[in-house]
């Protein structure tokens, strides 16, 4: 049992590890910053670059569906699906990690896209 | 011993090599047995995947497909009637153009269900660009240590892809097949280990032995050297005692013949005496010339009859000293042995006013060495006087009883005090001896012993109250 919950314990870190430095990069390049500020109650730290902020009006984005009018980045399906106004999400889709932009959206708050992630852009 | 350190190391050069090619072979069957069941998963998935393009195929136009979402829904509900605890998820896409995303078709999933036309972005990518290219299908492991894995259909129509079936597939069976192989790979490496422990300790134990026995051998050859040199040095023990028999014989007869010139010059003294004092008278008879024929013939005569008895003497010590043969043995007279050995030491029994007591109640004649006896009854008879005289006894004694009772018994024995109890048991020893070194050589009641022995008798001692009794026991022989 106890090996069990290392190994499970270690898969998840190793998960939000990989999540972590898609969301440092996705982010930095969005906002075109070396620091963004991320306003998110899911995480409580995510990169040196993303900073966490506790507030909507300090943050340059909010991560996971806040009350919050700056550009949202989601972590759910069925969110992003409901959230129009959403600029990307990611999710798990049958154990495997789905990234999506939306591209309008993501012009609308003029956020930068490199060619590194135009293939997720929809 | 070299040879058995070259048998063990050849040995275990050869379990070490058999132990690896045990390993290797077992290592081969289990990949084999691992490719065989997984093989036949995908048999059963390739199965799966035919069954479902076929019902979909007869039952459903591609386009119907694509753009009906009832038609999805039907489709649904037919992909999920093959799903179990062996299927995950069974799921139907088709490739987006120019996008590295494929478009969900159809699910067949309860949980975590795609929409109907989302977009859904592979792991692998590589292998989903094989199967693009090659519209082939294909399979792989969704990471290393998962169980679980993808297969991928393609549904081929004109060279082209019409859509792909992917089944999310468990390969557990692999797994526990593999985890048991493992266990008794365990096992097998456990008892493996055992045996060849086993066979080390053995082959010490082996090695050690044929030490042991080595040296047992080693120890038997001389142990079998030293039984061979043992029978020389008993031999040579044998011979020296033997010698030393013969030494002791040699001197107890010296010493008899030392007690018999005695004996002999104190018989001879009182003819001796006789004759001279004849020789005597015939010269004063001379001198006074008083010598006539009578005298001269009496004298004669009686100096002839003293020359007798002194040759006479001399015979009979000549005789007593003769050493008896085997041949010797005869039938005589207890009695005539006894008078015999009492004529010789009678003079010295009389100088010291001994009183001789004689019991003669068997006399009868026994088949015997009679000098021989005659030479164990003087010893006898002299040590009696040698005590009596040495305790200076007054009214001394010296008693001798022949009877039979069974067997024929001399007893000699004396009031002369007789033996300490201390030194009783050493009397027969040879070299033991009471008296001082000029009148006792210690082998005189030795030899006695041994002659009665050879005589087939027995010589024994006992105190009693007055003095020492000794007692020859003769068993009665037959002298045909």
């Amino acid at each position: 049992m106890k090996y069990i919950l290392i190994i499970f314990i270690g898969i998840q870190l190793f998960a939000s590890n990989s999540e972590t430095e898609l969301f440092n990069k996705l982010f930095t390049i969005l906002f075109q910053k070396n620091s963004v500020n991320i306003y998110t109650k899911k995480y409580s730290f995510l990169s040196n670059n993303l900073k966490i902020v506790n507030s909507c009006k300090k943050a340059d984005l909010v991560l996971g569906e806040l009350n919050c009018s700056k550009p949202k980045f989601l972590l759910n399906y069925y969110h992003f699906k409901k959230n129009k106004n959403a600029i990307g999400a990611f999710y798990w889709r049958k154990g495997r990690p789905q990234l999506k932009l939306r591209k309008q959206i993501l012009q609308k708050y003029n956020l930068f896209i490199s060619k590194n992630f135009e293939d997720y852009l929809e | 011993m070299k040879k058995i350190y070259y048998l063990f190391l050849i040995l275990m050069l050869l379990l070490v090599s058999l132990s690896f090619i045990e390993i290797k072979s077992f290592n081969k069957t289990k990949q084999n047995i691992k490719k065989d069941i997984l093989n036949e998963l995908l048999l059963n998935v390739n199965s799966i995947s035919k069954n479902i393009s076929n019902y979909i195929n007869k039952t459903y136009s591609l386009y119907d497909l694509k753009s009906n979402i009832n038609t999805k829904n039907k489709v649904d509900s037919y992909l999920n009637s093959f799903l179990g605890h062996n299927y995950k998820n069974l799921f139907i896409v088709y490739p987006k153009k120019n996008s590295k995303f494929f478009t969900v078709l159809a699910d067949g999933s309860n949980k975590d269900k795609f929409d109907f036309k989302e977009t859904f972005e592979p792991l692998q990518k590589d292998k989903w660009q094989k199967l693009l290219t090659q519209k082939h299908q294909i399979y792989f492991k969704q990471n290393i240590k998962n169980i679980w894995m993808t297969y991928l259909y393609p549904v081929v129509a004109n060279k082209k892809i019409l859509y792909i079936i992917v089944i999310d597939f468990s390969t557990k069976p692999v797994t526990l097949v593999n985890n048991n192989l493992n266990i008794f790979k365990k096992n097998v490496i456990f008892f493996g280990g055992l045996i060849f422990i086993a066979i080390i300790v053995l082959m010490i134990f082996f090695i050690y032995d044929y030490k042991r026995q080595k040296k047992m051998s080693y120890l038997i050859e001389e142990l079998k050297q030293l039984n061979d040199t043992l029978e020389e040095k008993i031999q040579e023990e044998v011979e020296k005692n033997r010698q030393k028999d013969k030494q002791l014989i040699l001197q107890s007869r010296l010493a008899l013949m030392g007690e018999l010139l005695s004996m002999i010059a104190h018989q001879w003294r009182q003819p001796l005496n006789t004759i001279g004092s004849v020789v005597s008278n015939l010269k004063l008879d001379i001198m006074f010339g008083e010598l006539d024929e009578k005298k001269i013939q009496d004298s004669i005569t009686k100096i002839e009859n003293l020359i007798l008895h002194l040759s006479h003497t001399i015979d009979d010590f000549s005789n007593f000293y003769r050493e008896d043969t085997t041949n010797d043995f005869k039938d005589v007279s207890i009695e005539k042995i006894l008078n015999d050995t009492i004529d010789i030491i009678l003079p010295s029994i009389h100088n010291n006013n001994v009183q001789l007591i004689k019991n003669i109640r068997y006399n009868k004649s026994i088949y015997i060495m009679p000098n021989r006896l005659k030479q164990v009854l003087l010893n006898l008879l002299k040590n009696s006087l040698d005590a009596i005289k040495e305790q200076k006894i007054k009214n001394p004694f010296i008693q001798i009883d022949i009877y039979k009772n069974q067997n024929i018994f001399i007893e000699v024995r004396d009031n002369a005090g007789g033996i300490p109890d201390e030194i009783l048991d050493k009397i027969f020893d040879p070299y033991f001896s009471t008296k001082d070194a000029k009148n006792g050589t210690g082998i005189g009641l030795y030899m006695s012993k041994m002659i009665i022995e050879k005589l087939n008798g027995t010589l024994y001692v006992k105190n009693t109250k007055e003095g020492a009794l000794f007692t020859i026991e003769l068993r009665e022989q037959n002298g045909n």
